[in-house]
């Protein structure tokens, strides 16, 4: 679905004296049809620039994305890689257009010129895909933050793009709120075979994604499952992320001779674990 | 150091019209001179509405606010005073950021303030040391600051006031594992330092067990709970029915004891819960 390959980017300097930071030094990440990838790392260690070049919003300084085998470097390709990969951002106030929910999620195909019985279909099924539909006829801005981010989410949905990538999609919300989304995205990609990158700095959000890839300084440090990635705290550590607090647990009671296995990612994992170790 | 006294406060917002609703209803608290306060409470629980009238940003349509014993809205145009003694950063703080240098965005308050050029001085540098930001920074544009700095820089502001009562919005919010323990130490260490009194709103359940004395937990505009963290998350079951997340370990143990363990549950780090598991797992014992 989306491969990247030896990316590096720079954002060019205004002045000439000043030599261009360099964001990203050769990132290489292929992210297959269908699964669930987390993408973590410290703030300014390249995440988002990198997300930003998965719908051609970016184009690499040196390297080449490709989205479903089409260059994004390409100017043909733009719109064709931005229907295929819809973004959500940070904050969902920043992404709503609309001062009635269902003309939000129109927006897009609208733009897509398409006909309005498309147009109607898509939009509730967008909206009932986030589970939304009660709410078509509201007003976004009265709204909760997860309401917000679910419907910015479904003015994606509604563009069919078959990957879509959230960029800390629930940094500014309370915990209902990132349940909600995060329930959203898990249904998204388990029912309907959806394409998931999810940008967080919430660990216990990436442990539910199939593949963690962590960045530091502009390259990908360490990929594998949650399970493989989180099972090394130190390294996580050193570059200022942390596991799981019940991957930590464990850890700790296994430094103290208790017998317990090494990938546990969740508080039942973990309790039942536990009760496991208790009865022996 | 001085002593907020909330007394009975509710406010009602557009009152009299259809659209009246009570945002706080007949909320009291008074803080302890020095504690660390945390303030939980889901989405419209009121925490935000609360902590507006503390430095008097709203005026309660019922009750009063006691600072030192005195009414706040005594004598309304005083209010200004107040807003000087009790300081309050707000949620993203950094979006507030707007002089052309750090040093005169830390100075502004100071300079509402009235002091003397020399005072500021002394305070900007003061506030930038107790949020650790590099002297050379002060003369850079917010612009070409990191996202962390930028924070911290927002809070130096703050603190250049020198509230004896410091409150903050969810201080940590969009930040990484490592900007949020930075900004968590910079609180603790300040507090230990100047004793000020601190109100910290989260949505960390984590964040509020390592920091807080005591936790306020509010729910639907009314106080659900106010006790010392242990007796709070020692309610976990009840936390969870609020829509409010328990700390994962906290949780863990909830589980166990659902299942039938003998374990009490008012744990909410990783140490603490390894103290009361190893003895149920006959690991070696802690030294």
């Amino acid at each position: 679905m989306l491969s990247v390959e030896q990316v590096h980017f720079h954002y060019d300097s205004d002045t000439p004296q000043v030599v261009p930071h360099a964001v990203l030094q050769g990132v290489d990440l292929e992210v297959k049809k269908g699964s669930f990838v987390a993408l973590l790392g410290h703030n300014g260690c390249g995440k988002s620039t990198l997300a930003k070049h998965f719908n051609a919003l970016l184009l690499p300084s040196g390297g080449r994305v490709l989205v479903d085998g089409l260059d994004t470097a390409a100017a043909e390709n733009t719109y064709p890689v931005r229907r295929m990969v819809g973004m959500v951002l940070q904050n969902p106030d920043n992404q709503l257009v609309s001062t009635i929910v269902e003309e939000d999620v129109a927006f897009g195909p609208e733009n897509l010129g398409l006909p309005p019985e498309t147009i109607r279909e898509r939009v509730d099924e967008a909206l009932r895909a986030v589970d939304m539909w009660e709410y078509r006829d509201h007003s976004p801005h009265k709204l909760s933050g997860g309401q917000k981010q679910r419907i910015a989410i479904a003015g994606v949905l509604a563009m069919h793009p078959d990957c879509i990538v959230l960029d800390e999609p629930t940094a500014m919300l309370d915990p209902r709120g990132r349940r909600e989304v995060l329930d959203t995205v898990c249904r998204l990609n388990r029912e309907q075979g959806m394409t998931v990158v999810l940008i967080t700095h919430y660990m216990e959000e990436a442990a539910m994604a199939d593949r963690v890839v962590v960045m530091d300084e502009g390259k990908v440090l360490t990929d594998g499952t949650p399970q493989v990635v989180f099972a090394n705290g130190d390294l996580l550590r050193s570059v200022g992320l942390d596991v799981p607090q019940p991957t930590a647990l464990c850890a700790a009671l296994r430094a103290r001779g208790v017998d317990l296995p090494s990938d546990i990612l969740t508080p039942e994992e973990c309790a039942a674990a536990l009760l496991e170790r208790m009865k022996k | 150091m001085a002593v907020l006294d909330i007394q009975n406060i509710t406010h009602t917002y557009a009152a009299g019209s259809p659209f009246e609703q009570h945002a706080i209803r007949d909320v009291s608290l008074k803080t302890v001179s020095g504690e660390l306060l945390g303030i939980i409470g889901h989405t419209g629980s009121g925490k935000s509405t609360l902590i507006q009238h503390l430095n008097g940003l709203l005026r309660p349509t019922e009750g009063k606010i006691l600072l030192d014993g005195q009414d706040i809205w005594e004598k309304p145009k005083n209010i200004r005073a107040v807003r000087f003694r009790v300081g309050m950063v707000f949620q993203y703080p950094e979006y507030q950021l707007f002089e052309d240098t750090i040093y005169k965005d830390i100075a502004f308050g100071p300079r509402n303030m009235g002091l003397d050029d020399a005072e500021i001085d002394r305070r900007v540098r003061r506030a930038a040391a107790d949020v650790g930001l590099d002297e050379a920074l002060l003369e850079k544009s917010p612009f070409d600051l990191s996202g962390g700095e930028k924070r911290r820089a927002a809070i130096a502001g703050v603190l250049a006031m020198e509230p004896e009562i410091l409150i903050l919005d969810e201080p940590t919010a969009g930040l990484d594992p490592r900007g949020r323990e930075q900004i968590l130490s910079l609180i603790r260490d300040y507090r230990a330092r100047r004793g000020t009194t601190v109100l910290l709103v989260s949505h960390s359940m984590e964040d509020i067990a390592r920091l807080a004395d005591r936790v306020l937990v509010m729910r639907e505009g009314e106080v659900a709970m106010l006790d010392t963290v242990e007796r709070v998350f020692a309610r976990a079951e009840e936390l969870e029915q609020m829509g409010l997340t328990v700390p994962a370990v906290t949780k863990i143990l909830l589980l166990l004891r659902q299942q039938g363990v003998d374990i009490a549950t008012d744990v909410y780090t990783v140490e603490q819960a390894i103290e009361r598991l190893l003895p149920l797992l006959g690991g070696e014992r802690a030294c």
